[in-house]
C-alpha cells in the first residue's frame, strides 16, 4: 500500500491532469447520463424534472414496440449498409490524398490544393443538398442535360429518387466534402517522419513507391490505426465525417425512403419530434451500446494483431 | 526534402503525372461548387430560384448580403464568436491537452479506468431534457462560459493527442529530468514546442466547431447581446426559409413570403461570410505543420 | 471493471438525489375568489367599445417573456415595428420574445419547468391543456376580465374544452358561422388548387377542361406538341389537387356513411385515385422524381418556365406570373376554378373540420395573470384583431365601402418587420384575414387566388366535431396516427409509379393491409368515440 501512494506521489502532476478531466466527465457526462433511465420508464414531457424519477416503470416496452415495427428490419439494413459502404470507401481516401500531396514537391502548389481541398468541409449539407439538386435533378439539372445531349444515357436518371442511387450518392458525395477535411490529421501525422529516413532511402537507391511504402506508410501506421478505430466506434453515426444523418434527413425522401432511413431520422420522426423522449432514449441507447462493443473489439483486434491500440 | 530528386527516374515522371491529375480534379471538384456557391450569393434572389444559374450572376445583387448585414447586433455577435473561438480554443488546447497528456503515461496509476470512463462518456449521452437542467443548476444560463466550459474536454481531441503524445521520445523528457525539470515545465517548455503539428491540427478542430456552434446560444442563451453570430445567421436563414415551412404554418409564413428573400441566397451568403475568416486563419496553422518537420529534423 | 460499475452507480445516486432535490414547486390554486355564473350574469351589458371594459382599466407599463414557437416568424423583437408599438400605446403591454430556432427547444422548457410567460405554438397542444404548466382561461377570467366570458362564442369554447372540462386557449383563426357567410370571408390560402399554362392551351385551341379525362386528354397534346416539357408537376408535400377534386384526403379523417370515423385513405375511392395517378405516371405526364424534391427546388422548375401543369396552393399563380412577368419569361399560369369531374360525377367536397390554427398559453410562471388574460381580451376584441391583422387605419389601410382594406400605393415596398402587421395576432378571427386575403384583389394586379377561394367557398362542408377525432399526445393511438400518416406519405409513390396498374393496386392493397398491422382500426374505433362525444356537445348548443 504505501508503494502505491509513493507512486501516486511521483506522478502527482500526471494524476491532477487526469482527475481534472474526469471531473469534468463527471460532471458533464455521466450525471446527465441519469436521462437514460427513460429507456424503460413512461416518461412523459409534462411531468418535467420529476418525470425522470416518478414515471411508470415499463421496461423493454420501446424496444419491443422498435423492433415490432413494420419497417424495423429495412431500418437497420439501411444503417449497416451505409455505415459499411462509408468505412470502406471514405476511410482509406483522405490516407491516399495526404500521401499524394506529401508527393508534391512545389510548396506552393502542394499548398494551394490543400487550402482549396478542405473547403467543402466548410459548407453544410444543407447547402450541400441544394447543390446536388441543382446539378442532378431530372427536370433541370446539368449532369442529366450533360447525359443525354451526348447519347451516354438515353432518358434522364432519376439520381436523386431512385432508390438505386441513394447509397452512391451518399458515399461519393461524403467522400468530396469531407476527403480534404480529414487529410489534415494525416499530414500532421506525415510532417512527423524524419526526413533523414528518406536521404538513407534515397542513398540505398529505394524508389518512390518503396519509399512511401517502407518510411511513411509505417510512420503512420499509429495515426492510421487510430482513425480507423475511431471510425469504427462511430461507425452507425457515418464514420469519420459523421454525416449520415444529415445525408438521409436532406437527401432522403417519400421516393427512396425505402433505403434511405436510418437509426437516427427514424428516431427524429417518430420519437423527438412527437415529444417521446422515452422511446427516443431507448433506440439511442440500442445505438450507444453497439458503439461502444464496436470500439472495444475494434481496439482489442488491433491491440492483438499490430500492437497499437487506442487505450 | 532537398536530398530527394537527385536524379528523375521514369518512375518518378509516371508518379507525377498520376499526382498532378489527382491534384487537378481535387481542385476543380472543390472549387467550383464553391465558386457556384459565390455566384449565387451575388444573384437576385426571386431571379435564382428559377435555377440555370452556373458561371455568372444572371441578375447581380448584392441584397442578400445587405440582408445578411441589415441586423445591427451582427457586430455584437462577431465580437461574441470571435472571443469565444480564441478563448474557448486556448482553453480547449489545454485542459484537453493536459487531460491527454497524463493519459499518454503508461505508468499513470487508474489509467485503464481513466480511458473507460472516457470511452463510455463518448457514446452515451442522457440527451438535451437533462443536460439543459444540469447547465441551468451550474448557473451557466446566460453566461459566456456556457460557450467555453462545456467544450473544454473532447474525447476524440483527447484520443488524437494521446497518440500523438505517445509517440515522443522518451528520450527528451528523461534528460530533463536529470536536469532537475518538473514534470509540469518539461510539459510546458518541451513537450508544447515538439507538439506544435497536433496543437494545430486540434486547434483547426476546436476553432472551427467554436465558430460554427449555434445550439448553445439557442438553447441556453436568451440575452440577445450574448448571442453567437452562427446563432444570427440560422436565424436569418430560417426567417427567409418559408417554402420548407409545412401545413397550416405555410398558410401563415406565405403571407409573408412577398417580403423576404429566398433562403438559396441567403444560405450562400451567409456561408459565404462565415467561412472567408476560417479561410483567412487557415494559412497561418499550416506555417506549424512546416515547422513541425525541422523541430522533427532536429530531434533525429 | 467493479471499480467502474461502483463510480457509475454512485455517480448515478448522486444525480438521482441532485435531480429530486430540484423538483418544482408549482402553486397549486384553488381559484377561490372566482365567480359564479350568477355573479357574470352582471357583466352581460359590457361590450367590446365599453369603456369599462377590463383590458382599458389597467393600461400601466407590464412586460411578459414570450415564446414564439415558430421558426419561419418574421420578427423576433418587440417594439421595432409600427403595430407592436401601438399595442403597447394602447395598452401598457411588451413582450420579451424568444424566438424557437429548434423543434426540440420548447419540449426542452416544458420538460426543465421552464416555460416564459406566453407560449405561441400549434404544435401537439393537448400536452398544455395541463393546470400544472398553464392557466386555465376560464378560471382567470372569472377572476380578473369577468366581461371577457359573455363576448367569446360558446361554439368557440366548446372548440376548445380540454377533457377536463376547461379551456386552456382560444385557438387564432377561427370562423362561427356567422362569421362565414360574411362575403368577404375566404378559405384558408393555403387550400390546394391546380394551375395550367393560359398561353399554351391557348396555342393548343383551347380543348375542353371539365373532366379527369380531358385533362388527361390535354396532357396527351402537350407532351405532343411540347415533348421538353414537364407535363404535370404536383408540390410535394402539399394536398393533391386531384385527390382534392374526388373529394378524398390522405391522412385526415372523415366520416362514412355509417356514420363511423374513417382514417383518409381507407377511403375505397382511393382505389380510383391511385388508378389515375398512375396512369399520369406510365404516360410520361408525372415523374416519380416530383414526389422527391423540397419545397423550395419544386418552386425552381415551376419558376424556369418548362412546366405545364402544377398543384400547389392558392397563391401559386399569382406568385409566378410575377415572377415569369418580371423575368421577362413567356408564361402565364391560371388556376381551374371549377370542379372537374371523374367518370362523369363531380365528387369535390371539402370537409373543413378546423376549430382554428394556433394556441397562446399562459403560463402559470406568469407574475401578472390578471394583464395577461386582460391583454388577450384586446387582442380577441375587433380593435386588437384589425389592429394586429390590418395595420394601424388610416397609415396602413382605409376601409372600403364594400368592407375591404385599400392599401396605400407605397405600401407595397413596407417589410413585415416595419410594419409588424400579423405577426402579433395571437387571438386572430378567421374572418380578419379572409378580409385580407379578398382585398388582395384590390391592390394587386395578380389575384387569381381570390377567384379560387370564391369558387372554393361554395363548396365548403362545416363540421368543427370532426377536429376532436386527433388523438391526444402520449397516447398508443397518437403513435398510430403517426404511424400510419407516415406509412402513406411512403408507400403513395410507389403506388404511382407502379409500373402496371396490376402492380399498382397490390402495392394499394399491400398499404391498407400494412395499415391494418399497424392498427388503423383500433385508431377508427378511438376517433368515433371521440366524434360522437364532441358532436354531442356541439349539438347541445345548436339547440
Amino acid at each position: 500500500m504505501p508503494n502505491i501512494w509513493r507512486r501516486l506521489r511521483g506522478q502527482l502532476f500526471y494524476q491532477v491532469c487526469a482527475l481534472m478531466g474526469i471531473a469534468f466527465l463527471l460532471v458533464f457526462a455521466y450525471t446527465p447520463m441519469v436521462g437514460l433511465i427513460i429507456a424503460f420508464k413512461n416518461f412523459k414531457l409534462t411531468s418535467g424534472i420529476p418525470g425522470f424519477i416518478t414515471s411508470e416503470w415499463v421496461g423493454f416496452k420501446w424496444f419491443i414496440e422498435f423492433y415490432n415495427d413494420i419497417n424495423f428490419w429495412q431500418i437497420i439494413r439501411n444503417t449497416v449498409a451505409i455505415s459499411l459502404l462509408k468505412l470502406f470507401f471514405t476511410f482509406p481516401i483522405p490516407i491516399l490524398f495526404a500521401l499524394v500531396l506529401n508527393e508534391v514537391r512545389k510548396h506552393s502548389v502542394k499548398r494551394t490544393v490543400q487550402t482549396v481541398s478542405y473547403l467543402p468541409h466548410f459548407i453544410s449539407w444543407i447547402v450541400v443538398s441544394g447543390m446536388i439538386f441543382s446539378f442532378f435533378n431530372e427536370q433541370t439539372g446539368v449532369v442529366n442535360h450533360f447525359l443525354v445531349s451526348t447519347g451516354l444515357a438515353d432518358k434522364p436518371i432519376s439520381f436523386l429518387s431512385d432508390p438505386a442511387y441513394f447509397w452512391p450518392m451518399a458515399v461519393l458525395s461524403d467522400i468530396w466534402k469531407e476527403m480534404g477535411w480529414w487529410t489534415i490529421i494525416f499530414l500532421a501525422a506525415i510532417v512527423g517522419v524524419d526526413p533523414a529516413l528518406y536521404e538513407a532511402a534515397v542513398v540505398d537507391g529505394a524508389s518512390r513507391m518503396q519509399r512511401i511504402w517502407y518510411i511513411t506508410l509505417p510512420t503512420i501506421k499509429g495515426t492510421i490505426i487510430i482513425v480507423l478505430i475511431l471510425s469504427i466506434g462511430n461507425l452507425f453515426g457515418g464514420g469519420l465525417g459523421g454525416s449520415n444523418f444529415e445525408q438521409s434527413y436532406l437527401l432522403g425522401n417519400p421516393v427512396n425512403n425505402g433505403v434511405s432511413e436510418i437509426l437516427q431520422t427514424y428516431t427524429l420522426k417518430m420519437g423527438l419530434a412527437q415529444g417521446r423522449y422515452s422511446y427516443a432514449t431507448a433506440i439511442g441507447l440500442i445505438q450507444s451500446v453497439i458503439s461502444l462493443l464496436l470500439i472495444y473489439l475494434s481496439n482489442y483486434l488491433s491491440k492483438r494483431f499490430s500492437g497499437v491500440g487506442l487505450f | 526534402m532537398g536530398a530527394r530528386g537527385i536524379r528523375r527516374t521514369m518512375e518518378d515522371n509516371i508518379m507525377d503525372i498520376i499526382i498532378y491529375t489527382i491534384l487537378i480534379v481535387v481542385f476543380v471538384m472543390t472549387v467550383y461548387p464553391f465558386y457556384y456557391s459565390v455566384v449565387i450569393s451575388f444573384n437576385h434572389g426571386i431571379d435564382a430560384s428559377r435555377g440555370g444559374i452556373y458561371f455568372w450572376p444572371r441578375v447581380f445583387s448584392l441584397d442578400n448580403y445587405k440582408a445578411v448585414f441589415s441586423n445591427h447586433e451582427l457586430l455584437t455577435g462577431f465580437g461574441i464568436t470571435i472571443s469565444r473561438t480564441v478563448v474557448g480554443t486556448f482553453a480547449t488546447l489545454l485542459f484537453t491537452g493536459l487531460f491527454a497528456y497524463s493519459l499518454a503515461n503508461n505508468q499513470l496509476i487508474f489509467r485503464t479506468t481513466y480511458i473507460t470512463l472516457l470511452i463510455i462518456a463518448m457514446y452515451f449521452s442522457g440527451g438535451l431534457i437533462p443536460y439543459f437542467i444540469l447547465i441551468k443548476k451550474l448557473h451557466l444560463m446566460n453566461s459566456f462560459l456556457v460557450y467555453i466550459i462545456p467544450l473544454l474536454l473532447n474525447a476524440f481531441y483527447t484520443i488524437i493527442m494521446m497518440s500523438f503524445f505517445r509517440e515522443l521520445p522518451q528520450e527528451l523528457k528523461e534528460s530533463a529530468k536529470m536536469d532537475g525539470a518538473s514534470d509540469m515545465r518539461i510539459f510546458f517548455s518541451i513537450v508544447i514546442p515538439i507538439s506544435a503539428p497536433v496543437f494545430a491540427t486540434v486547434a483547426l478542430f476546436a476553432g472551427v466547431e467554436h465558430w460554427n456552434s449555434w445550439l448553445d446560444a439557442a438553447f441556453f442563451v436568451t440575452d440577445k447581446d450574448l448571442k453567437t453570430i452562427s446563432f444570427m445567421l440560422m436565424e436569418l436563414i430560417n426567417k427567409a426559409n418559408l417554402t420548407a415551412v409545412q401545413g397550416a404554418d405555410a398558410e401563415r409564413a406565405a403571407t409573408y413570403a412577398a417580403q423576404t428573400f429566398t433562403a438559396e441566397t441567403i444560405r450562400m451568403a451567409t456561408m459565404i461570410v462565415v467561412v472567408i475568416p476560417i479561410i483567412c486563419v487557415y494559412p497561418f496553422l499550416q506555417r506549424y505543420f512546416v515547422k513541425g518537420i525541422m523541430v522533427g529534423s532536429i530531434k533525429g | 471493471m467493479r471499480r467502474i460499475l461502483l463510480m457509475l452507480t454512485s455517480v448515478l445516486l448522486i444525480a438521482t438525489v441532485f435531480l429530486t432535490s430540484c423538483s418544482s414547486n408549482k402553486n397549486g390554486d384553488s381559484g377561490s375568489n372566482a365567480m359564479s355564473d350568477e355573479e357574470l350574469k352582471k357583466y352581460e351589458n359590457v361590450d367590446w367599445n365599453s369603456p369599462e371594459i377590463s383590458w382599458k382599466k389597467a393600461t400601466e407599463p407590464v412586460s411578459f417573456t414570450s415564446y414564439l414557437d415558430f421558426d419561419w416568424y418574421p420578427i423576433d423583437t418587440w417594439g421595432k415595428d409600427d403595430v407592436s408599438k401601438e399595442i403597447t400605446k394602447r395598452t401598457g403591454v411588451s413582450l420579451e420574445v424568444t424566438k424557437s430556432s429548434d423543434p426540440q427547444q420548447l419540449q426542452v422548457l416544458v420538460a426543465a419547468d421552464e416555460l416564459p410567460d406566453l407560449i405561441f405554438t400549434d404544435k401537439q397542444v393537448e400536452r398544455f391543456y395541463n393546470p400544472d404548466l398553464v392557466w386555465a382561461w376560464d378560471e382567470l377570467i372569472k377572476k380578473y376580465a369577468p366581461d371577457f366570458m359573455h363576448l367569446i362564442d360558446p361554439i368557440e369554447i366548446i372548440n376548445n374544452t380540454a377533457d377536463d372540462g376547461h379551456f386552456y386557449t382560444l385557438k387564432t383563426h377561427y370562423n362561427n358561422e356567422k362569421a362565414w357567410a360574411d362575403p368577404r370571408n375566404l378559405p384558408s390560402p393555403g387550400d390546394p388548387g391546380l394551375y395550367v399554362r393560359e398561353d399554351i392551351l391557348n396555342e393548343l385551341g383551347n380543348p375542353p377542361l371539365d373532366s379527369f379525362e380531358d385533362m388527361l386528354n390535354v396532357f396527351r397534346m402537350v407532351k405532343e406538341k411540347y415533348p421538353d416539357m414537364v407535363v404535370y408537376l404536383p408540390h410535394p408535400t402539399w394536398t393533391s389537387a386531384f385527390m382534392d377534386f374526388l373529394g378524398l384526403r390522405s391522412a385526415n379523417p372523415y366520416e362514412d356513411e355509417q356514420g363511423n370515423i374513417r382514417f383518409g385513405f381507407m377511403h375505397p375511392d382511393f382505389e380510383e385515385y391511385f388508378k389515375y395517378m398512375n396512369q399520369l405516371y406510365r404516360e410520361g405526364f408525372l415523374s416519380g422524381e416530383s414526389f422527391a424534391y423540397k419545397p423550395e427546388q419544386f418552386f425552381q422548375i415551376v419558376r424556369s418556365g418548362k412546366v405545364f401543369a402544377a398543384s400547389y396552393n392558392s397563391g401559386l399563380a399569382d406568385e409566378t406570373n410575377k415572377i415569369f412577368d418580371d423575368g421577362g419569361i413567356k408564361g402565364h399560369f391560371v388556376p381551374i376554378t371549377k370542379a372537374l369531374t371523374y367518370k362523369g360525377e363531380d365528387k369535390l367536397k371539402i370537409i373543413d373540420a378546423s376549430v382554428g390554427w394556433a394556441s397562446l398559453f399562459i403560463s402559470k410562471k406568469v407574475k401578472d395573470p390578471a394583464r395577461a388574460i386582460q391583454y388577450m381580451q384586446f387582442l380577441k376584441s375587433p380593435e386588437g384583431d384589425s389592429l394586429t391583422q390590418w395595420g394601424i387605419e388610416n397609415e396602413h389601410y382605409t376601409l372600403n365601402d364594400d368592407g375591404l382594406l385599400q392599401r396605400s400605393p407605397d405600401f407595397i415596398n413596407k417589410k413585415v418587420t416595419e410594419t409588424g402587421i400579423g405577426p402579433w395576432y395571437f387571438q386572430a378571427s378567421g374572418l380578419g384575414e379572409g378580409v385580407a386575403v379578398s382585398s388582395g384583389a384590390l391592390n394587386s394586379k395578380y389575384h387569381s387566388g381570390v377567384e379560387l377561394l370564391k369558387f372554393r367557398k361554395t363548396r365548403y362542408v362545416r363540421n368543427p366535431a370532426l377536429s376532436f377525432t386527433k388523438p391526444q399526445a402520449d397516447t398508443d393511438e397518437f403513435n398510430i396516427n403517426v404511424k400510419l400518416t407516415e406509412l402513406y406519405l411512403n408507400s403513395q409513390v410507389g403506388i404511382i409509379t407502379a409500373a402496371n396498374e396490376d402492380e399498382a393496386i397490390s402495392k394499394y392493397k399491400k398499404m391498407l393491409e400494412d395499415a391494418k398491422k399497424i392498427g388503423v382500426e383500433k385508431l377508427e374505433k378511438y376517433m368515433t368515440e371521440r366524434y360522437l362525444k364532441a358532436k354531442e356537445k356541439y349539438d347541445a348548443v345548436a339547440e
